[in-house]
């Protein structure tokens, strides 16, 4: 446990660093640019807008190198991400608003495909249906070489333009009011719908395949013969025997494809112009935004990091051989 | 020596032909070569194309054979000229991903230790960390406009699992007699890698090797599409981020085919490289390959193939 | 003695490719054998030799590529169980027919407790009990078996070979069955653990009644356990009979070959012999004796290793049987 949580504060640490040497490799120097700019919508002096900038940027670049990075964990660690050159907000307040679409998309793209792919798959070992087995291995191998943004683009084609039941772009309609109302929350929906469809169509058949695999090789194990012999129902068989055998390893999955769904948020969320993390990300980068870019890069790696420690706590407490063992 | 190279080559030949006995490696080995011919030879016989704004966007016709782009320049010969981009920039990925993730893998299994330990924390760090969102920033900083050096940005986040997988298997290989054998022999750790590890290694780094190409791909497109990797027009990837953004493809126009042509050839390409990595994963499994030809297949003898890249020094056994 | 089940006439085939064609093997073929109620019977045979399909079968637990071709299953009650549905032989699995299987290192549900076996084994057949009388008689089964109560809220994992192979064996008894087959309950165990083993297994059979079908490949520890012995060579029994009569006196090249290459404290190893040669290619069985080409005595007593006088049960005495045709003239080679 002790070990884990060491492995979880150096990840957190490399990504303070990691983060911190995207401004300090960054062609160009930002706190220059940033004062010209100062200097031109402000009108005062370049000295003057030069101190501006390094306040606004946390970043001296004429201190020492460990100084700065010890002055930019403070801040960072501390809730203070700077403000953004583009956007003129702060990064904090940006990634507040952001945070909570993606993971919208994300989780519950996550959480569907896993379900709905799981059981699917678990059918799938059950039924033994050449048939079934042979359509899902075309779809497995067709979707896994269609990138999700060209999924997506497809998506827009069909429901968006030419059906014209989804919006393609935005969280939600500037006409509907913000808040917990169902005219909102329905309009939210329907804008999520899409993203979260393309995540969901890319990962359910990778569920699928896993899930398929798993329950094929657990149905073979002498256990299962030996419920047989018992008179067990085959209701009992399929939940606690193969469900619950081999659900444990895949719930670890379940962080890493929470992991990529969120690595893949820039482009999906660029696509359908969804304000999200990723969306932020790619705006960032291609303006050259560096403390923007920083908030937002440090704030999906975060996120994994955390997501892939809870799943970690929840396997160790739900898989029986290492609750008793207290951790191999 | 007549004999070692009847021997090199009947490794070879075993290979292919189970590589062949299943219909869907041999579908993905067969695209693969295509486009690998169209890559090499391609831009030999098609010369770089001039912008002709007169003739732009034109349907497909006998002399443009899947019409024109946003420019006039012929999109098939676009296409054809972009492929060798495309696969330098996997074979890149790919190269570079071995090389970073057998380094680290074997160094992790054999030394163990500290060194393990701490490899492995960074593997675990890599792993964690989601690639795309990486490259995304390396892309801003290191700004790669050849090949070799996309490449390299592009394997510098994708070498975890194969390191793990590698790690995996040389800690299990380490206690196996044959080593031991080496080990008593007097033999040194080199001999030991080369002839007694690698060859055990190899299915591992032939599937992974065709999955980074796969996923390079991918990623390169992504980019692209974000418009921030700074590449030549010619790239299926930036053929697609042009079709996107420039010519309103996303409303519906006539120029749909010059958008289709991209994207029907990245998926294409991808799907080969999985159908033939499945075949690569058959062809090392031994229990398939005796059940499918019934007879007890020769195990395949991988030191020839490895043997042959060595120069022979180590061949006195 | 009543008889508790009798099988007449199975066969198990099996659907398998081999060099690229599709050929059915016959695991089992046009066995019968009859199982006394209360009897301790012991099933020898080498691997391959089809004991553990035939038990399969009458367990009903045969799957694709498999299939029980021919043969029925007459119970006690003259039910044919193999000719009835799914759900009525339900009725009688664990309540009548119970089993404990061979490697027990992988019989238990992984992520269950112990507790929850026993619990759920009974409700599957008896919906409505509670779940204290369950645990109360699970209990009982343990201590019977030398367990501690505490083994019911272990996982598989926790426990020994040994004690998992127990708990097998309690779990079999938990609905009082008149039958109980176990397929090599002790090979994976020491000697000692095994010998434990069989004490508990006579106490069973002794004190309950329960009829025990004992399926191993080791002569060496069955004949102090049972009462019959049948032995199985290549999908078929070629002797079967009263254990003292078939230990004294064998009456086929197979079991004399077998009682000959055990070796004891007592002898001399060099006096043991094994079994000359291969076993037969059961894809490619020809018209002969199936241990023809092992077998010592063909060629000298007139046997021409035919299939024809190898292929039925001849009467050898009072309840002893053999499949050689040339039983009366295998004397000591």
């Amino acid at each position: 446990m002790i070990k884990k949580i060491v492995v979880l504060l150096l990840t957190v640490l490399i990504a303070v660093i990691a983060t911190f040497f995207i401004i300090e490799l960054m062609p160009g120097n930002p706190v220059d640019i940033l004062a010209k700019d100062i200097v031109t919508t402000q009108g005062i002096s370049y000295q003057d807008a030069y101190r501006k900038a390094i306040t606004l940027l946390n970043y001296d670049p004429n201190l020492p190198m460990h100084e700065k990075l010890l002055n930019f964990a403070k801040d960072l660690l501390s809730g203070n991400m700077g403000v953004s050159l583009k956007y003129k907000a702060n990064v904090l307040d940006i990634v507040l608003s952001a945070l909570p679409w993606t993971l919208l998309v994300a989780g519950t793209s996550t959480l569907i495909a896993f379900v709905i792919g799981v059981s699917i798959g678990m059918f799938a070992a059950w039924k033994k249906s050449k048939t079934l087995n042979l359509t899902l291995d075309t779809t497995a191998s067709i979707m896994g070489a269609i990138p999700e943004y060209i999924l997506g683009f497809f998506l827009i084609i069909i429901f968006s333009v030419t059906l014209k039941i989804f919006p393609s772009r935005g969280a939600y309609s500037t006409s509907v009011d913000v808040g917990f109302n169902l005219p909102f929350i329905i309009d939210v929906a329907k804008h999520a719908t899409l993203p979260i469809l393309a995540f969901f169509i890319v990962n359910v058949v990778n569920w699928i395949t896993n899930m398929r695999a798993t329950a094929v090789n657990i149905l073979g194990e002498d256990y299962i013969q030996y419920a047989n012999a018992r008179g067990l129902s085959n209701k009992d068989i399929i939940f606690k025997y193969v469900g619950k055998n081999a659900l444990l390893p895949m719930i670890t999955s379940l962080a890493s494809t929470f992991g990529m769904l969120v690595g893949g948020a820039p482009l999906i969320e660029d696509l359908f112009a969804y304000p999200g993390i990723g969306y932020y990300l790619g705006n960032a980068t291609g303006a050259r935004d560096a403390v923007l870019m920083q908030g937002m890069f440090f704030t999906i790696i975060i996120t994994v990091i955390f997501c892939n420690f809870l799943v970690e706590l929840l396997y160790g407490y739900i898989d029986p051989r290492l609750r008793r063992k207290g951790g191999h | 020596m007549l004999k070692k190279i009847k021997n090199d080559f009947s490794g070879i030949n075993d290979f292919f032909k189970i590589i062949f006995m299943n219909k869907q490696a041999a579908v993905g080995f067969i695209i693969l070569l295509i486009f690998i011919l169209m890559a090499v030879f391609g831009p030999i016989i098609i010369k770089p194309q001039i912008a002709d704004y007169a003739n732009r966007l034109q349907a497909p016709s006998f002399q443009h054979w899947l019409g024109t782009d946003f420019s006039g320049k012929d999109t098939f010969k676009q296409f054809v000229l972009g492929s060798r981009d495309v696969l330098s920039i996997a074979l890149f990925a790919g190269v570079f991903t071995i090389a970073i993730g057998v380094i680290i893998g074997i160094s992790s299994g054999l030394i163990g230790g500290l060194v393990d330990e701490i490899l492995m924390m960074i593997t675990n760090v890599v792993q964690t960390i989601p690639n795309f969102p990486v490259l995304m920033v390396l892309s801003l900083i290191i700004s790669a406009n050849n090949t070799l050096a996309f490449g390299l940005i592009l394997s510098l986040w994708s070498w975890s699992g194969l390191a793990r997988a590698i790690r995996a298997q040389t800690m299990s290989l380490k206690h196996k007699d044959f080593i031991e054998a080496s080990r008593l022999l007097g033999m040194g750790k080199g001999y030991i890698i080369v002839n007694d590890i690698l060859p055990n290694i190899i299915p591992f780094i032939a599937v992974n090797f065709i999955m980074v190409m796969k996923s390079s791909i991918m990623a390169s497109v992504g980019l692209m599409v974000l418009g921030l990797a700074p590449f030549s027009g010619e790239h299926w990837g930036i053929m697609l981020d042009i079709a996107l953004t420039k010519t309103g493809a996303l409303l519906g126009s006539a120029s749909t085919v010059y958008l289709w042509t991209p994207i029907v050839g990245i998926v294409l390409f991808q799907l080969s490289c999985y159908m033939f990595s499945k075949g690569i994963e058959e062809a090392f499994n031994p229990r398939i390959r005796t059940s499918i030809s019934g007879k007890k297949v020769k195990t395949i003898n991988l030191k020839p193939l490895l043997k042959g890249k060595d120069n022979g020094e180590i061949n006195s056994m | 003695m009543e008889k508790l089940i009798q099988c007449k006439n199975i066969t198990v085939e099996f659907d398998v490719m081999h060099k690229g064609t599709n050929k059915v093997l016959k695991a089992v073929e046009n066995v019968s054998l009859d199982i006394y109620k209360g009897e301790v019977l012991g099933i020898i045979g080498e691997s391959g030799s089809g004991k553990s399909t035939l038990s399969s079968a009458i367990l009903r637990l045969i799957r694709q590529p498999g299939r029980i071709s021919q043969g029925d299953v007459v119970y006690l009650n003259g039910e044919n169980l193999l000719a009835i549905s799914e759900k009525e032989f339900n009725k009688y699995r664990w309540k009548e027919i119970a089993a404990v299987f061979q490697a027990a290192q992988n019989a238990l549900n992984p992520v269950i407790t112990i507790k929850e076996h026993f619990i759920e084994t009974y409700l599957a057949h008896k919906p409505n009990t509670k779940e204290e009388e369950i645990l109360n008689k699970a209990k009982e089964l343990l201590g019977f078996v030398r367990l501690e109560e505490k083994v019911l809220s272990s996982y598989p994992f926790e426990l020994s070979g040994g004690m998992k192979q127990r708990v097998l064996i309690a779990l079999s008894l938990l609905l009082d069955p008149k039958l109980i087959i176990l397929d090599e309950p002790t090979t994976a165990l020491d000697v000692i653990t095994q010998w434990y083993i069989l004490e508990i297994l006579r106490k069973i059979n002794k004190e309950r009644g329960v009829a025990i079908v004992f399926l191993t490949h080791d002569i060496s520890i069955i004949g102090s356990m049972v009462d019959r012995i049948a032995v199985m060579y290549a999908g078929e029994i070629v002797e079967v009979g009263d254990v003292m009569k078939v230990y004294s006196s064998p009456r086929h090249p197979y079991t004399k070959a077998l009682l000959g290459a055990i070796p004891s404290l007592n002898d001399d190893i060099s006096t043991r012999k094994s079994i000359k040669g291969a076993p037969v290619d059961m894809l490619d069985l020809k018209n002969e004796c199936r241990f023809a080409n092992r077998c010592v005595y063909k060629g000298k007593v007139g046997c021409n290793g035919l299939y024809e006088n190898a292929n039925a049960l001849l009467n050898v005495s009072d309840n002893h049987f053999s499949k050689c045709g040339y039983w009366r003239d295998l004397d000591d080679e």
